[in-house]
């Protein structure tokens, strides 16, 4: 395992001020968003903190994941996760750390010539980089958590089941519907069926901007289920555009009942059930 | 030997199918079940499976055979009161039943029957 030089590591020490003052100087022209995000007092604090953990992990070795470096993993992934939830970009997260090299180099330049010069640079330069795949690394797991969390609300909100009557429920379905949308759907009209003993189910597509093939098959799909524990399933909000589509692509959804509108679909619900309504004076 | 009550109630034969059924008990309870239709003359039959869990696909078969059987002697079937999983696994696997009535319980099954009896009468 490479390890920084005692000669070198004790330069870097002693030139740490000067180290910082180039490294702030790059970031202040590369990554102004960032240090108006962190604020300066806490920036000056933050790069102090880095650098200190930085050197003394360099002379210990240069492999990232071992113990020496947990601390400035654990400084950057936070630092990388205050970022993503501030909406900056990860390049600029990333740039915090590819920075440290413009101050880095310039001094030892200055102080080493040939293959000691090369062999350190080099050591700091592999470093660097994995330091740098650490906070964009951090960054895909930060956005992870928020699709995941999106997901969820999405998936949970997604398929209501409404009970509008008396043996009649309704689906509103909105948005695209895909395999595991349907499943969910599914699941939650047929449970809902066992419960309320509905002899009608209306899903209703209106919310639904393209019914393909597939979603066709997912609807047919449902309504055979439906119909097997023995409630009729009708499809309303059926308009000019779709059912154009659907004729051109050759579904057919002659097995289902189908209306144009909901108020079509909930006067044949009531015939079918049987019930009336009677308008009050 | 199958255990299983095969109920006259009017001009109507009810099944409650209470266990999973094997292979051979089922097509026992099938040949009885016609038999029965043959001696009392019925002209409706309920199979209820609410409290079957599972229908694979040979039972699933036998169902709709059974309903086609009892069609040619006369008599009208529904399957009343099939729950949520069966449904779920039934069209997950692909095996859609169709060609039987089918209601969410006894009661709607019989008014089912009722009303299909009548309207071949008329």
């Amino acid at each position: 395992m490479a390890r920084l030089n005692e000669e070198v590591k004790t330069i870097l020490k002693s030139k740490q001020t000067d180290i910082l003052d180039l490294w702030k100087k790059h970031l202040f022209t590369k990554s102004k968003q960032l240090i108006e995000l962190i604020g300066l007092d806490n920036l000056n604090q933050r790069t102090t903190n880095f650098l200190t953990q930085f050197i003394d992990a360099l002379s210990i070795g240069d492999d990232i994941s071992q113990e020496n470096y947990k601390r400035t993993r654990e400084f950057l992934s936070d630092l990388s996760q205050e970022m993503t939830q501030k909406n900056l970009t990860p390049s600029e997260t990333a740039m915090f750390v590819f920075s440290v090299k413009d101050a880095i180099f310039p001094l030892l330049m200055a102080e080493f010539d040939g293959k000691k010069f090369v062999k350190s640079i080099l050591l700091i330069n592999s470093v660097i980089d994995q330091l740098g795949l650490v906070t964009i690394e951090e960054y895909l797991n930060s956005r992870e958590i928020i699709i995941r969390e999106q997901q969820n609300a999405l998936t949970e909100t997604s398929v209501p089941v409404v009970k509008v009557w008396n043996k009649i429920i309704m689906v509103p379905l909105v948005g695209m519907l895909d395999s595991s949308r349907t499943e969910l759907m599914l699941e939650t009209l047929l449970e809902s069926i066992e419960d309320t003993q509905a002899k009608v189910a209306i899903l209703d597509i209106s919310g639904i901007p393209i019914v393909d093939t597939l979603v066709a098959g997912h609807l047919i799909k449902t309504a055979t289920a439906a119909r097997l524990m023995g409630t009729d399933c009708i499809i309303t909000g059926i308009g000019s555009k779709i059912s154009q589509t659907m004729v051109q692509l050759g579904i057919d959804l002659s097995a289902v009942v189908s209306r144009t509108t909901l108020e079509d679909g909930l006067k044949l619900a009531f015939e079918i059930t049987n019930q009336k309504i009677k308008l009050g004076e | 030997m199958s255990d299983i009550a095969i109920i006259k109630i009017g001009n109507k034969i009810i099944v409650p199918i209470q266990n999973e059924l094997n292979d051979i008990i089922a097509e026992k309870l099938q040949a009885s079940i016609l038999k029965t239709i043959e001696s009392v003359g019925a002209k409706g039959l309920i199979i209820d499976v609410s409290t079957l869990s599972i229908i694979d696909s040979f039972m699933g078969r036998l169902l709709v055979d059974t309903a086609k059987m009892a069609q040619l002697m006369g008599c009208e079937t529904a399957l009343t009161g099939m729950r949520k999983e069966v449904v779920l696994t039934l069209v997950q696997l692909g095996l859609i039943i169709s060609d039987i009535n089918t209601s969410l319980n006894i009661e709607d099954g019989i008014e089912l029957l009722d009303r299909i009896i009548r309207g071949r009468n008329d």
